[in-house]
């Protein structure tokens, strides 16, 4: 494995037994269902602790989430990132792809962190809310509790607003906008690992953009397509041209693009079960990280 | 039984509907702290809880909209529709205190209705204050504004425990969620 500026995992920090598989790849409708992990990401390097989303508010609505969602092995941020030897109050930069419940809900475990987030996230936000109450769908996920936390986040001076694309909002690190995909202000993060520009050594952590590498491939590896997730509050057409864009940003090599959701992860990269069970993805290893 | 006819239309009885498929669109994640399922309700607690869902939602949005002008005023961001979001909000606001305080409430709603009159008045305050203005400079300003707001998601919270029907998040929408009945099948 190469070594680089920073080291990257994908950290389980609970998993979905039985999720249909149309959730994951549009039209799988009759397809049954998969395991869904639901990770975070950690990355390190250059004197910085970071993460990708952060998971979702336990304390509020683990109980539903076990017993109505089938939301199993749920383990605290302090116990997952432990296991990379880190602490959650040593995180201090945090890019929230999008505010959905269950990557934006854990902000409070991160008191030193500086959290990025799409300012369209938050003003598209607030229009679907001003919609008749028929377009309520559009709110779906998203929690009025998580929004108050961002205000106090805010008010720390600890919440960036990004606009847009913000290239090297730290050395080699790179924030796309992904508008009108997933969310309205969904974004997904590009690490160029040489921090060269175009990079020969970068990973993309998609989000929610795609759950899986078949969203990138299709059914056929041989004869690839892009087929969208199963849930656009944008477009499924900005999703499929989000997946060319994520390519591309990797030089085209599709296991450069991290699907947090997809079980074959660990098959894809070193990867060991912890004690708890839960599944850590050793994505690549920065210059000073022994594996 | 009479007065859930009269709010709902829908009688119950030999061969018509039950409470519980009344309230069949109702999340299936709720069930409140007391234990209480959508099955076990009774007709004056199904009408209720019918009948105020429509103030639980407005309060709950409305919560939601002046946390997320909260954040744009705070971090500087161009919201030129912040007036007129703050006026509706005031609006339906002012709709939602109305049914809260006409509803009859039956025995087992009390304690839910406690929580729900207490998450308006909290955000009834937050909007006074935010009327005066949002100044992103001064902390006390946004405190003022933001003490009743969170005191108010805090009583939604316990609302939503205190009775089936009700839920902060609409968490079957979630796109990560295995609908909740592929969950219960995998029990």
């Amino acid at each position: 494995m190469r070594m680089g500026m920073y080291s990257i995992w994908v950290l389980e920090y609970c998993w979905v037994p039985q999720a249909p598989k149309g959730l994951t790849v549009h039209g799988a409708f009759n397809q049954g269902t998969v395991k869904l992990p639901w990770s975070y990401v950690l990355i390190k390097g250059g004197g910085r602790v970071i993460m990708v989303d952060v998971g979702y508010n336990h304390k509020d609505y683990g109980a539903v989430m076990a017993d109505s969602f089938g939301v199993q092995n749920w383990r605290a941020s302090s116990v997952v990132l432990a296991e990379c030897g880190v602490k959650p109050a040593d995180v201090t930069d945090i890019f929230i792809t999008h505010a959905h419940f269950d990557h934006m809900g854990g902000t409070d475990d991160f008191p030193a962190a500086t959290f990025y987030i799409q300012e369209r996230e938050l003003s598209k936000w607030i229009w679907a809310m001003s919609l008749q109450r028929r377009f309520r769908w559009l709110m779906g996920p998203t929690d009025p509790g998580d929004i108050l936390r961002v205000v106090d986040l805010a008010r720390d001076g600890r919440l960036v607003c990004v606009d847009g694309d913000r290239e090297d909002v730290l050395p080699g690190i790179d924030l796309r906008a992904a508008f009108d995909t997933h969310t309205w202000g969904s974004m997904y993060v590009h690490v160029r690992n040489d921090r060269k520009r175009p990079s020969s050594d970068s990973y993309v952590l998609a989000g929610d953009l795609v759950y899986t590498y078949e969203n990138l491939t299709g059914p056929d590896a041989g004869d690839p397509q892009f087929i969208p997730i199963g849930l656009a509050a944008g477009s499924q057409t900005n999703l499929l041209l989000s997946s060319q864009a994520m390519l591309d940003a990797v030089g085209g090599e599709v296991r450069r693009v991290i699907p947090i959701h997809d079980e074959k992860l660990g098959e894809i990269f070193p990867s060991r079960v912890t004690t708890q069970g839960l599944t850590l993805c050793e994505i690549c290893l920065g210059d000073d990280e022994r594996s | 039984m009479a007065r859930f006819e009269a709010v709902s239309g829908i009688a119950f009885g030999p061969g018509l509907l039950t409470p519980s498929e009344v309230l069949d669109d109702l999340p299936a994640t709720a069930v409140g702290v007391l234990g209480m399922s959508i099955g076990e309700i009774d007709d004056a607690t199904t009408a209720y809880v019918l009948a105020i869902r429509p103030a639980f939602n407005l309060v709950r949005e409305g919560v939601s909209q002046l946390a997320g002008l909260m954040v744009l005023a705070m971090v500087g961001a161009r919201n030129e529709a912040a007036h007129d979001i703050l006026e509706r909000i005031c609006h339906e606001q002012a709709e939602a205190q109305d049914l809260i305080r006409r509803q009859a409430v039956p025995n087992r709603a009390v304690h839910h209705h406690r929580h729900l009159a207490q998450a308006g008045k909290g955000l009834d305050r937050s909007l006074k204050a935010a009327a005066m203005g949002i100044n992103r400079a001064d902390p006390a300003s946004g405190e003022t504004i933001m003490k009743p707001l969170r005191a108010a998601y805090q009583h939604l919270q316990w609302a939503t425990g205190a009775l089936p029907g009700f839920e902060v998040v609409a968490l079957s929408q979630g796109c990560c969620s295995a609908h909740a009945s592929w969950a219960r099948e995998a029990k």
